[in-house]
This record gives C-alpha cells, structure tokens and sequence, in this order.
C-alpha cells in the first residue's frame, strides 16, 4: 500500500479532522488544568502546613514525571489495579490536565504572591474576611495578571497534545502519521500538520497580547510585554 | 493607670510587644477622647508603626489592654472584623487597590463589609472622594494614574466611607514629596476641625503643632514625654525629645 497518492483535498480533510480533536483536546485539558491549578495555587499560599504540603507534593509529582509516563499511568495502570477502565479519550484530557494543572498552580502562585501584602492588610483593614480578601482584592487581580503566562500555557498544552497519539488518540499527528504511512511521503505530510500547528498557534500569540492588553492592571509590568 | 471616661473611643493599657529578641513596645499607655486628633512623632524603630497596627490587630500584641468604645479588642470572643471595620486606616504607601478605580476603592468597604447597595455605597463614595477635594475626573481613574498625594486621599476617602469612630494614620505623607504632602495634611487638618477622631504618626511638626490636641513623643518603645502641641514641640523636657526635634524639624527652637 506504501506509495499510493491520496488527493490534497482527502489529505487536508484527514488533517483537519485531527487538528479538531487537538483543539477539543487541549482545551478540555486546559480548563481540567485550571479547575485544578488554580485552587492548588490557593492551597499553596493560603493553606495551613499540611495543605500547602500536600499541594507541593502534588506540583513536584505532576512536574517531575514526563507526559507520556502520566499517560500510561492514567491509561494502562490504573484500569489493571482498579479494574476500571478509561476511555482513551478521558485518559488524555485528564493526563494532560492535571499535568497543566501543576504549572497552572506555579503561574498563580507567583500572581497571588505578587499582590502585594499592603493591599491585603488595607482588605482586613476595612473589616474583609480572608475570604473576602481573596475574592474582591487578590483573585481578581491575580487571575489578570496571570494571562500572558496563562495563555503561554494554553500554546504548551495545545503542542502536547500530540503525545496522546500514543494512547490511540487520533489527532493532528497521528492523522499525520497514517497519511505518511500510507504514501511514504513524510515531509510532505508531517510538514503540513507542522503548518497546521503553526497557524493554530500564531493567532493565540496575537490574542495574547490583546488579551494581556484588555485585562492587564493600569500601572502594573507583567501583562504589558507578552512573549509566547 | 489613665483617667477613663465615657468620651474615652480608644484606651490603651501597658500595650508590650516584642519581635523576637527585640522589645518593640514597652509598656504603652493612654486614651484617645472622640473628636480629638492626637500626634505620635519620634524616632523611626520606636514603636510607632507598631502600635497603630496593634490597635486593628494587624499585629498581635503580647500584653496589655486596648479597649475600643468599651469593648476588649484583644479579647479572644471579639470578631476583629467587626472592629477593624469601625476603625480607619491609612498606610505611609497607600495600599490602594491597584485593579479598581478611585470610586470603587472608596465603594469596596460599604459594599462588601457593611453590605451596602450599589447605588448607596456609590452615593457615600462620592460623599468621601468630595471630602478629600478629590478632583472629579480622576474618580473613574486607577491608582496608578493618580498622583501620590491623590492616591493618599484616596486612602483617606476609602477609611472615611465607612465612617469609622477613629482613623489611625500611619506616617501618611512621609512617601509623598512636601508639595503633595501639603495637599494630604490640608485634608487632614480639615478633618481634625470636623472633629473627626485621629491618631496620628507623623514626622509632620507642622501639622502637629496646629491641629494636635496632644502630642506623644515615642522613643524606645515608650511614651517618653507627652504634652500640647506647644509645649512639648517648642518646650521639650527631656533630653531625648530635644534631640529628636533638633534632627527633624526647622523649627527655631
């Protein structure tokens, strides 16, 4: 079968599908990784010892192990000691969003710590709870400030979704794969999912800056100067 | 013991602190009356900072007694919330919320602390913001389009909305230049005629001299000598006292 030609339109077909279930892959994975991180973050900077212990060890784990080992853990290990069984689909959005949730937390970890701790005791000043503090003085401005970096993130997750064509997910590169598998034309095919990437990616660099743009805080760095 | 009575908002007994091995206050007494505005001038590594941030417990004190409108503020059944909100406070850096306009910084308190609406919280903003002579077209801007001495009154408006019983201000123009500082202490002044309650930490010898009801010289954690303005500014007692002023001020002594 190697060498027989397939149009440019079934090609382009093949690949746009996979750069849909990239797409819905990353982010599915990127609101899993917020949903996570960003309560992590808050364990981190407002939690007792033991939270806080708990979230760090939480962050070294997820950071330490590379995505593809998380994938076979999630995939392969986890229905052998628990008899449950994980659609491909699910061990992929949650291997690569808890994996997103440990940098996520880093990324709002720093943001939380950088509203400086004047404004917090200006907060309790005026009688807020530390409750009250999170949400009307810290979180707001943390989670604007977090945007350049946050959406860094995005461009990662959206990138590493590849690496679950090793768990069957048939996205951008798997599809890449099978078009070069099938016409033995590797530059051609792999160098047109690489063109998908790319434009996929390039807009979110401009959106960024927009974005950083809109929700940045007058007056303070950080958001000004994005570089993904 | 000091004299109690029933205009006494704040009392502070034998208040002691420590950092570590370091003694920050040492046994500090005395009263604000409603309505009075009293100065606490001296050396920096005094107490001073401390001692305001004791009184709303932004810092835990180890000993003593602060009893705010007759209640024990350290004693452990207290909602310091509670407290915090009847009791202003003004930073030397302002401490202003950097992700909202002026109006809502001043807006933030009612709403959130006292659960006022929207439209009333608005309603005593404006009122504050205009109390501070607050220009009305830097209402909508944030404190990073402000200048130093704007955003200073800011701080001010923002404590004055929720109409606390006293304001502690803590060294509020020392980060300001005097041209700025000029305008923040002009609001001050005017509200210590308002017979607004203020304690008050200052290197500003001016402003102590004409709006003080008392002043209390602080040197190694204590009240070293205390007095009226006049007296104590222009006719010092101790040693230390004349020295400090001698450093600080170009008053012709």
């Amino acid at each position: 079968m190697i060498g027989t030609a397939v149009s440019l339109d079934v090609a382009m077909r093949m690949l746009l599908e996979g750069a849909k279930m990239t797409v819905i892959l990353s982010v599915l994975s990127i609101i899993l990784g917020l949903l996570v991180g960003l309560p992590v973050a808050i364990m981190e900077t407002y939690g007792g010892k033991v939270l806080r212990y708990i979230a760090m060890v939480y962050e070294g784990i997820l950071r330490g192990i590379p995505l593809l080992a998380i994938y076979m853990v999630i995939f392969f290990s986890i229905p052998l000691l628990t008899g449950i069984g994980l659609p491909a689909f699910w061990a992929a959005v949650i291997g690569l969003g808890i994996r997103s949730s440990a940098y996520q937390s880093q990324i709002f970890r720093s943001t939380i710590q950088a509203v400086g701790e004047g404004q917090i005791e200006a907060a309790y000043s005026l009688g807020m709870s530390k409750l009250e503090t999170l949400r009307y003085v810290v979180l707001p401005q943390a989670i604007r400030m977090a945007v350049p970096a946050w959406m860094n993130e995005y461009v990662i997750v959206l990138k590493d979704t590849s690496i679950a064509l090793a768990i069957g997910i048939v996205e951008l590169t798997r599809q890449a794969q099978y078009l070069v598998s099938i016409t033995g034309e590797p530059f051609r095919y792999y160098g047109l999912a690489a063109f998908l990437y790319l434009i996929m990616v390039l807009p979110l660099t401009y959106l960024a800056g927009v974005l950083a743009k809109k929700y940045g805080i007058k007056g303070t760095g950080g958001a000004s100067n994005v570089r993904i | 013991m000091p004299p109690t009575s029933e205009s006494d908002v704040l009392i502070i007994r034998n208040l002691k602190k420590r950092f570590g091995e370091k003694t920050v206050l040492e046994g500090v007494s005395f009263s604000v009356r409603r309505g009075e505005t009293k100065v606490i001038i001296g050396p920096s590594g005094a107490g001073k900072s401390t001692l305001l941030r004791c009184i709303n417990r932004l810092v835990e004190p180890d000993e003593g007694e602060i009893i705010f409108d007759g209640i024990n503020v350290l004693s452990k059944d207290v909602d310091i919330r509670k407290i915090r909100a009847r009791i202003g406070f003004v930073f030397q850096h302002f401490n202003l919320f950097k992700h909202l306009t002026a109006l809502e910084n001043v807006k933030i308190g009612p709403k959130v602390v006292k659960g006022l609406s929207d439209e009333e919280a608005e309603r005593i903003a404006v009122k504050a913001l205009k109390a501070v002579h607050l220009e009305e077209d830097a209402f909508e801007k944030y404190p990073a389009e402000l200048s130093g001495g704007q955003q200073q009154r800011v701080a001010i408006a923002r404590a004055l909305a929720m109409e606390p019983d006293i304001i502690l201000f803590d060294e509020p123009t020392s980060a300001l230049d005097p041209q700025l500082a000029g305008e923040v202490l002009d609001v001050m002044r005017e509200l210590a005629k308002k017979k607004v309650t203020m304690l008050v930490v200052t290197h500003e010898i001016g402003f102590a001299l004409n709006a003080a009801d008392e002043v209390l010289f602080f040197y190694n954690g204590k009240i070293w000598e205390r007095g009226e303005p006049r007296e104590l500014l222009y006719n010092p007692k101790r040693e230390e006292t004349r020295g400090f002023l001698r450093r600080i001020a170009d008053l012709s002594l």
